[in-house]
């Protein structure tokens, strides 16, 4: 289903905003093309030919959205799962919406980083509970024994089962 | 031809506890993912594909197979329910299938739409069956100026056919091919923006990729909503099923005999989905749609379509299923994956270190046939295991996201970390689902991503060859009928898109304006 971005925004933001994504594909392509600029013909021509495919698609699109957004032109998006709904325009609305995706994406980021410090399931019992508690389950009755029976379930399940041998903390591993 | 040895090998492979087990469990994940709107096949295939690394090559495509024909039926209980589709597959089903609910008769609908995949997965799956071998054959005759061009066309039809627009898709392609450049030169083994790290100088590992780009994308979309769905859109569902066996038992039987009483609906719709299930990319709500459109423009039934007519549902349930059994063809046989679980199911056998593409059907044969064997089985299954759980299938859809998002993403990370025990691929599967989630609210499509990943590597490989044979003469690529023919319909693709594209935005601006 097709449906109209709905963000408000109006002027250079609302350009910016439309563009910000192909401006960080030509960054990526243009760092690209700098890391293999040393390197032999047989190496680099494959890469060097996608790079200029990419910029030319991307200069496309970036001219016309610059023109729609020059005409007025409601931006138009197809992914009905990404619509971010209706916000107030500008950061803040932004917040809005997407706070618990970056409290997800940060907790799993110091998931990551917390495994091999303090061992897999001791990270896991601790991302849970905090993750489970920011988006929304607080009655510790529910809490506690939903990310202790997750953490017994991952133990058994990768411990006995599919023989995963996870970074070892403190208490298990 | 048919290969009777290599058919009754693979039977052998699939009729073991362990397969059948395996083949079960696949159904039934493929059921619970079916239902929940958003999630589709492919998250669940990429969520197991590290823990199947322990299973045997047929038995974790197996497992695969079972997850794809699962949430391909699935996706009808919802969209039949609640006018909620579970899968894109599922949107068409919806158009007659809720109104038939509407009218009280829910259980009907469910019942035709299961006889209607079940026979449309065992149809397809019989001509399959029948012509993969033959076809196998054809594409061992492909060198690598026609496997490079192959891939192109592949990237450039999923490119087409995917999203909402083919500048998009194009972009999603050409940055899969750069990302799965970035590794040591096949040629000279000189590194390029490998950015120092050296798990990157043996391609992009496949699987952390496969995970962030399907399940943590998802997961980081999902983790804003408090609910799956509407509360009363929940309910809803859930009092649908709750209406005692005996009476499910005998609308389904009902449901069974409508279907079989229209057998040319079934026939055509399942052909239509066999066909277009193998160009790679289509999809099946593009197929849904179109063997729904050929089934109102053939109908002459009393009940209009749109008001509950059982042909629009068989047409796109029969469809549905017959799109699982065709994109198996050109998975197979070329090593082009035909939709998105079928590159997940790819992943699985390059990591059981099996190289997809035309050779496949040569070394590989039965394993082949145990899984299209296993997707056939699986099309019969729906029928008992779909009466069975069709209750506490109704129930997952209020599973809070609260509880879904976390547990998911711990998965997700020891997944990743598990195939090579190394923490770089948590880290990257991390990466990659924050760039799916970046291109997805952006309107990009991420599967022409990951069949670029899968691809690129075998078209850098083919190029370098082929350029090799030609002595560096870019002639060399022209060379053949097969790759004239195949460089036709690329140029065909790309115009015919950029042709629809000029127009839709014209249209687009005229409204506006």
């Amino acid at each position: 289903m097709i449906v109209e971005h709905s963000s408000q925004a109006t002027g250079v933001s609302d350009l910016l905003s439309r563009l910000w994504i192909s401006i960080l594909f030509l960054v990526f392509a243009a760092a690209f093309w700098i890391s293999i600029s040393d390197l032999s013909g047989e190496a680099a021509n494959y890469p060097r030919a996608a790079i200029i495919l990419l910029v030319l698609f991307v200069l496309y699109g970036m001219t016309a959205d610059v023109l729609s957004w020059r005409r007025g032109v409601a931006e138009v998006l197809e992914d009905d799962e990404a619509q971010a709904g209706e916000h107030e325009p500008g950061i803040r609305g932004l917040w809005a919406v997407w706070q618990r995706t970056v409290a997800a994406f940060v907790l799993t980021v110091a998931f990551v980083w917390a495994i091999p410090r303090a061992g897999y399931y001791e990270s896991s019992a601790v991302y849970l509970l905090a993750l489970f508690f920011l988006l929304g389950v607080h009655r510790p009755v529910i809490l506690l024994p939903l990310t202790l029976g997750l953490t017994v379930a991952s133990y058994l399940l990768f411990e006995l089962v599919f023989n995963v041998v996870v970074p070892s903390g403190p208490l298990l591993g | 031809m048919l290969p009777l040895d290599d058919i009754a090998a693979g039977l052998g492979l699939l009729f073991t506890v362990e397969a059948l087990a395996y083949l079960v469990f696949g159904l039934i994940g493929g059921f619970v993912v079916g239902v929940l709107p958003g999630f589709s096949g492919a998250n669940a295939a990429a969520l197991v594909l590290p823990f199947s690394i322990g299973l045997s090559t047929e038995v974790a495509l197996i497992l695969m197979a079972g997850i794809y024909a699962g949430a391909s039926f699935a996706g009808a209980v919802p969209a039949i329910l609640a006018n909620v589709p579970g899968t894109a597959g599922a949107a068409a089903t919806a158009l007659d299938g809720y109104p038939m609910a509407r009218q009280g008769r829910a259980e009907l609908a469910i019942g035709i739409a299961r006889m209607s995949s079940c026979l449309g997965g065992v149809l397809a799956g019989v001509v399959v069956l029948a012509v993969i071998g033959p076809l196998g054959g054809l594409a061992m005759n492909f060198g690598a100026r026609e496997l490079f061009v192959v891939a192109l066309f592949g990237l450039t039809i999923i490119a087409a056919v995917i999203g909402d627009s083919f500048r998009k898709g194009m972009i999603a392609a050409l940055l899969g091919l750069l990302i799965a450049a970035m590794s040591a030169s096949p040629l000279t083994g000189q590194p390029r923006f490998t950015m120092g790290f050296l798990e990157l100088y043996q391609d992009v590992p496949f699987v952390p990729a496969i995970i962030g780009l399907f399940a943590v994308t998802q997961m980081l979309l999902l983790a804003r909503r408090e609910h799956l769905l509407a509360p009363d859109i929940a309910n809803r569902l859930e009092q649908g099923e709750q209406q005692g066996f005996r009476h499910q038992i005998s609308e389904i039987g009902e449901g069974i005999r409508t279907t079989i009483a229209r057998p040319v609906v079934v026939l055509r719709s399942s052909l239509i989905g066999l066909l277009l299930g193998c160009i790679p990319g289509v999809g099946t709500a593009v197929a849904n749609f179109i063997s729904y459109g050929e089934a109102k423009r053939r109908h002459k039934g009393d009940v209009p379509f749109g008001k509950g007519a059982p042909d629009g549902i068989i047409a796109s349930e029969a469809c549905d299923n017959a799109v699982t059994g065709g994109t198996m063809v050109p998975t197979m046989t070329l090593g082009i994956p035909g939709s998105a679980t079928a590159a997940v199911m790819l992943g699985a056998l390059y990591l059981h270190g099996v190289q997809p593409g035309p050779r496949v059907m040569a070394t590989h044969a039965p394993e082949v046939y145990a899984v299209l064997l296993g997707l056939l089985l699986a099309s019969i299954l729906i029928l008992p295991l779909g009466i069975l759980l069709s209750t506490p299938m109704a129930k997952i859809v209020k599973v809070s996201p609260a509880v879904l998002v976390p547990t998911i993403l711990m998965l997700c990370m020891i997944g990743a970390f598990a195939v090579r025990n190394s923490l770089f691929d948590s880290a990257l599967a991390l990466t990659f689902g924050l760039l799916g989630f970046f291109l997805r609210t952006r309107g990009y499509p991420v599967v022409p991503l990951v069949l670029a990943l899968i691809l690129g590597p075998i078209a850098e490989a083919n190029f370098m060859r082929a350029l090799a044979l030609g002595n560096n003469d870019p002639r060399y690529f022209f060379g053949s009928t097969t790759a004239l023919v195949m460089w036709g319909l690329l140029a065909a693709t790309v115009l015919a898109q950029v042709i629809s594209t000029m127009r839709q935005r014209r249209t687009r601006e005229e409204v506006e304006v």
